[in-house]
């Protein structure tokens, strides 16, 4: 695979990192903690020789941004956070608090791996075969995963349902 | 669950993911990207100085072991006769110190303990934190750590009243931070302001020397600044260096 030189790589991140970083917020319901994991997961992807093996800029971030969430508890003992000094006018820049998102509401009826499944599908559109990839499960673990947790939320979505079809016709 | 229905479900969860996280706003590329880089230059820091210290730590030990336990094997032999010169002079320095050899231990050890990059509370600002903060003070910018550092260096972060942001980083001068290109200079308040481009970062840095710092600039321009240059100026004067 060719090489990519540091600004095709930095133009390639930064025309993803918006949406990875919502994704995040979506998977883990937290923007700190979304924050905090897109700026490892930043530090990861200008590791030398990292990019050499990246298909995908935005789901190889959004999966190493989650994995550096999972290691929050600890790391976050021994670093400070970003936002710690930010007061809340700086914060309302930021839009509707990350609590008011009714999206966040429907994904928290879901276990975390069906949540980073059903966001990496729907959010990021990433197909089963490319989230099995990045998960090292199989295309059918992902195909059931996203399955199961449409079926959780089948009855929210019903609700929704109508509303959806009367704005698409 | 038909396919029908399942397609449906799925344009319904679609939609509703991206009207709702779709509302979120999210700050500039460029504060996550520093806000890695700082994090880079931090571990690597912090991993020269643990591995500073580890070694450090591991001749402490070495020496003590063979400042304790050679008179102590030595003991076990008894007062008899030694059997050749060699070992009658290796006897006689380690049973004469004792003391010394832990003592000399002493200093070294708590060192990793109180080491302040592994608290849990971040590091008192350091010397050029401080500097940087009360310059920008001085010229009614509220700067703050973005990330404490370790070692001397400092980066400094400003939330402008416009919603855009100031960096402000330093080091003292030769500790480079990385190859970087020199894109033109000029003199601001006497002093030699390079704009420089990393290979790591396509944005644009004023830098210069004052006293035994490199100061880096970047950006947006506070109010009350025509431009950058004005900024920079205000700024090194501000820091007590060039021409007032």
């Amino acid at each position: 695979m060719e090489t990519l030189d540091d600004q095709e790589w930095d133009r390639q991140l930064e025309a993803c990192y918006a949406r990875v970083l919502l994704a995040l917020i979506g998977a883990c319901g937290s923007r700190e903690r979304a924050e905090d994991g897109l700026q490892d997961a930043f530090v990861a992807a200008w590791q030398p020789g990292v990019r050499n093996d990246i298909r995908r800029a935005d789901a190889w971030l959004y999966r190493v941004a989650l994995r550096a969430i999972g290691r929050a508890r600890w790391r976050h003992r021994f670093e400070v956070n970003l936002n710690v000094n930010l007061n809340e006018d700086v914060l309302s820049h930021l839009g509707p608090s990350v609590d008011r998102v009714t999206a966040l509401e429907l994904l928290h009826k879901l276990t975390a791996r069906q949540r980073e499944f059903v966001v990496a599908r729907y959010f990021l559109d990433l197909s089963y075969r490319e989230i099995a990839e990045h998960w090292n499960v199989s295309v059918s673990d992902a195909t059931s995963t996203v399955a199961q947790a449409i079926g959780r939320l089948r009855r929210d979505l019903e609700k929704e349902e109508g509303r959806w079809i009367s704005r698409s016709v | 669950m038909d396919q029908q229905k399942r397609v449906e479900l799925e344009l319904t969860l679609e939609d509703r993911l991206r009207a709702g996280l779709g509302e979120l706003t999210v700050r500039p590329y460029a504060y996550y990207k520093e806000g890695a880089m700082q994090r880079m230059t931090a571990r690597s820091s912090v991993g020269r100085a643990i591995s500073f210290v580890g070694a450090g730590a591991a001749l402490t030990v070495a020496l003590v072991l063979a400042l304790g336990v050679a008179p102590a094997l030595l003991n076990l032999r008894g007062p008899g006769p030694v059997a050749n010169p060699a070992a009658a002079s290796a006897s006689s320095v380690p049973t004469a110190s004792p003391t010394p050899a832990t003592t000399s231990s002493s200093p070294t050890t708590p060192t990793p303990i109180t080491s302040p990059s592994t608290g849990d509370t971040p590091p008192p600002p350091n010397r050029l934190d401080v500097k940087i903060i009360d310059a920008l003070a001085r010229l009614g910018v509220t700067g703050q750590r973005a990330q404490p550092s370790p070692g001397e260096d400092s980066n400094i972060w400003a939330r402008l009243t416009t919603g855009s942001e100031l960096f402000v980083s330093a080091l003292p001068t030769g500790t480079g931070r990385g190859e970087f290109t020199v894109i033109s200079e000029r003199q601001l308040a006497g002093i030699r302001v390079q704009r420089v481009q990393y290979a790591s970062s396509p944005e644009l840095r004023h830098r210069f020397a004052c006293a035994a710092d490199t100061f880096e600039v970047r950006g947006a321009v506070p109010p009350g600044f025509a431009d950058m240059d004005a900024f920079v100026t205000a700024f090194i004067r501000s820091l007590g260096c060039g021409t007032q």
